[in-house]
């Protein structure tokens, strides 16, 4: 080997000492980061959960007000057909007053007539048998005066009066949505607030950690911001709105379910899921018609808004558990990926040729370090783990919600078994 | 008879009693909660409660157990009217002891019916 090839070696050997001072030098700041990242990675974690809940919120909350408005439109409609009709009707007693003022006329003037003659008979003294005839041809039209005529206009004006009064009912019925869509956006509203409390807690906690206050924010989130305020408060039934759907038959199927309870046909203290109804019982009491009443109050979504008010403080529970479980196991997931990197020894020493591999090695190989170097498609993928995550918990969590809005045909026929 | 028309919202307590007096029905006491009612069934003498479910404070089902364990009130006859219509929400407030249910929205002539049901079977 010649001398050249020996300087050149040596000349590498070098380059490759300054490269692993180099690293030397280069791995506290690595360690910083990877504590860094291991500390905020449960933290990014969280909101994006969070975030990815609240937002499948949104659009249930946006087809929400979709039905109120076209609630709305359907009742302004219905009242404003409404009205078209009292005018008509309107219309229509006016003209009969206008006939009825006709034949006052006639009989006014037929009245004034006979009295005429018989003024003008006793005036010139004369024979008034001669004028009797006058007289019983004024009284005979008087009589008959069309009083036939006058009583149907009468019953009509009447009639159309009975129509007028039932226009008046009509539209305080369409006005009951008034009632119905304000519980409906009551439900919106009381989501908002859940959003915002969520939200704001993941403000505050920002916040509040030493990691970083958010750059260029002069108005930090307290509880004093208050985004949603109705003008009252208003308990709701979070699903009022279907029942503005064109189905007949929901006071039906309650009166057969009342007349039943009174017939004694059912034992309403029998009904848990551990007691069955006759199928046969329940098919005679709705005709058929439980599915459909089952799913024309069916939940929009899930995560849905369907549990009462009453219930959303459990559901929220069982969300907030969700969501610290999930986060807690990534953020599990990533101390044992960073944990493995471990770094024996002073720092001032070279660094051992396996320390080093094992360091370079873990990074192309751990997920969780290939979200720090913010590639999109392993972060979609871990979002996308979480999402399964947390619908498979949601969906088993789900399995034990008692809400029969969710029943199928055959799960209600074998929870109501037999009598 | 004197109605308490019981409902946090004061159009559908104005639709109610507008409703009774197309049925010549004139004598009505108002309430915007459960809680209200109360106080009310306190102070007057009511011959009927129609009430509403859902309501802040006191919903229309708590009204109507709180109404049936009274020993002075337990008899009055009780019309819920709500938007509720679920099998599960009749049965509940039939094991609370309701007298009859109408869901919203109703016209006139289904709260003469069940007002009149109601009445019939208590004059039985």
């Amino acid at each position: 080997m010649q001398e050249k090839d020996i300087n050149l070696l040596l000349q590498k050997a070098e380059e490759l000492k300054a490269l692993f001072v180099l690293g030397q030098r280069v791995i506290p700041f690595l360690e910083e980061i990877f504590i860094f990242i291991k500390e905020i990675q449960p933290l990014f974690d969280q909101i994006n959960v969070s975030i990815q809940e609240n937002l499948k919120k949104i659009p249930g909350a946006g087809e929400q007000l979709s039905k109120v408005t076209e609630a709305n439109e359907m009742a302004t409609n219905e009242i404003m057909d409404t009205v078209d009709g009292v005018i008509f009707k309107a219309d229509i007693i006016e003209k009969n007053f206008l006939k009825i003022n006709n034949e006052h006329d006639k009989s006014l003037t037929n009245a004034i007539k006979l009295l005429e003659i018989i003024y003008k008979g006793i005036e010139k003294n004369s024979n008034l048998q001669a004028i009797l005839p006058q007289l019983a041809s004024s009284i005979n039209a008087l009589k008959g005066s069309n009083n036939e005529e006058l009583n149907n206009v009468l019953k009509n004006n009447k009639d159309v009066l009975n129509g007028i009064r039932n226009d008046a009912s009509s539209i305080m019925i369409s006005l009951q949505v008034q009632d119905i869509t304000a519980q409906q956006l009551a439900a919106v509203n009381h989501m908002l607030f859940t959003i915002q409390d969520k939200l704001g807690g993941i403000l505050k906690h920002f916040q509040n950690t030493d990691l970083t206050s958010i750059p260029g924010n002069d108005n930090p989130f307290n509880d004093t911001m208050n985004i949603s305020m109705m003008h009252r408060e208003i308990a709701f039934d979070p699903i009022a709105v279907d029942a503005l759907a064109k189905d007949g038959n929901r006071q039906e199927n309650v009166d057969d379910l009342i007349n039943a309870h009174l017939s004694g046909n059912i034992d309403i203290n029998a009904t848990s899921e551990d007691e069955s109804f006759d199928s046969n019982d329940i098919d005679a009491m709705f005709n058929g018609q439980i599915a459909e009443t089952i799913e024309s109050n069916a939940p929009i979504s899930i995560p849905s808004i369907t549990l009462t008010e009453e219930e959303n403080e459990d559901d929220e529970i069982d969300i907030d558990a969700l969501f610290s479980t999930a986060a807690q196991n990534n953020a599990t997931t990533t101390n044992d990926n960073v944990n493995n990197i471990t770094l024996d020894g002073d720092l001032d020493e070279p660094i051992d040729p396996n320390d080093l591999d094992a360091l370079f090695a873990s990074n192309n190989t751990d997920s969780d370090l290939d979200n720090s170097s913010n590639s999109d498609d392993n972060q979609s993928s871990d979002t996308e783990d979480i999402d399964k995550t947390a619908e498979n918990d949601v969906l088993s969590n789900l399995d034990d919600v008692e809400d029969d809005s969710q029943f199928s045909q055959d799960d209600i026929d074998a929870m109501f078994g037999n009598l | 008879m004197r109605f308490l028309v019981v409902d946090d919202s004061p159009t559908m307590r104005r639709i109610v009693i507008n409703a009774l007096k197309t049925f010549e029905y004139n004598d009505f006491l108002e309430a915007g909660d459960g809680d209200e009612a109360l106080k009310q069934l306190e102070e007057h003498k009511v011959d009927f409660v129609i009430t509403d479910w859902n309501m802040p404070k006191v919903t229309g089902l708590e009204l109507t157990k709180a109404i049936r364990s009274n020993e002075s009130l337990m008899h009055l006859p009780i019309l819920m009217v709500t938007t509720r219509g679920l099998k599960s929400d009749i049965i509940e407030a039939l094991k609370a002891k309701v007298n009859n249910y109408v869901v919203k929205p109703f016209t006139p002539q289904i709260l003469k019916e069940k007002l009149d049901a109601i009445l019939a079977a208590l004059n039985r």
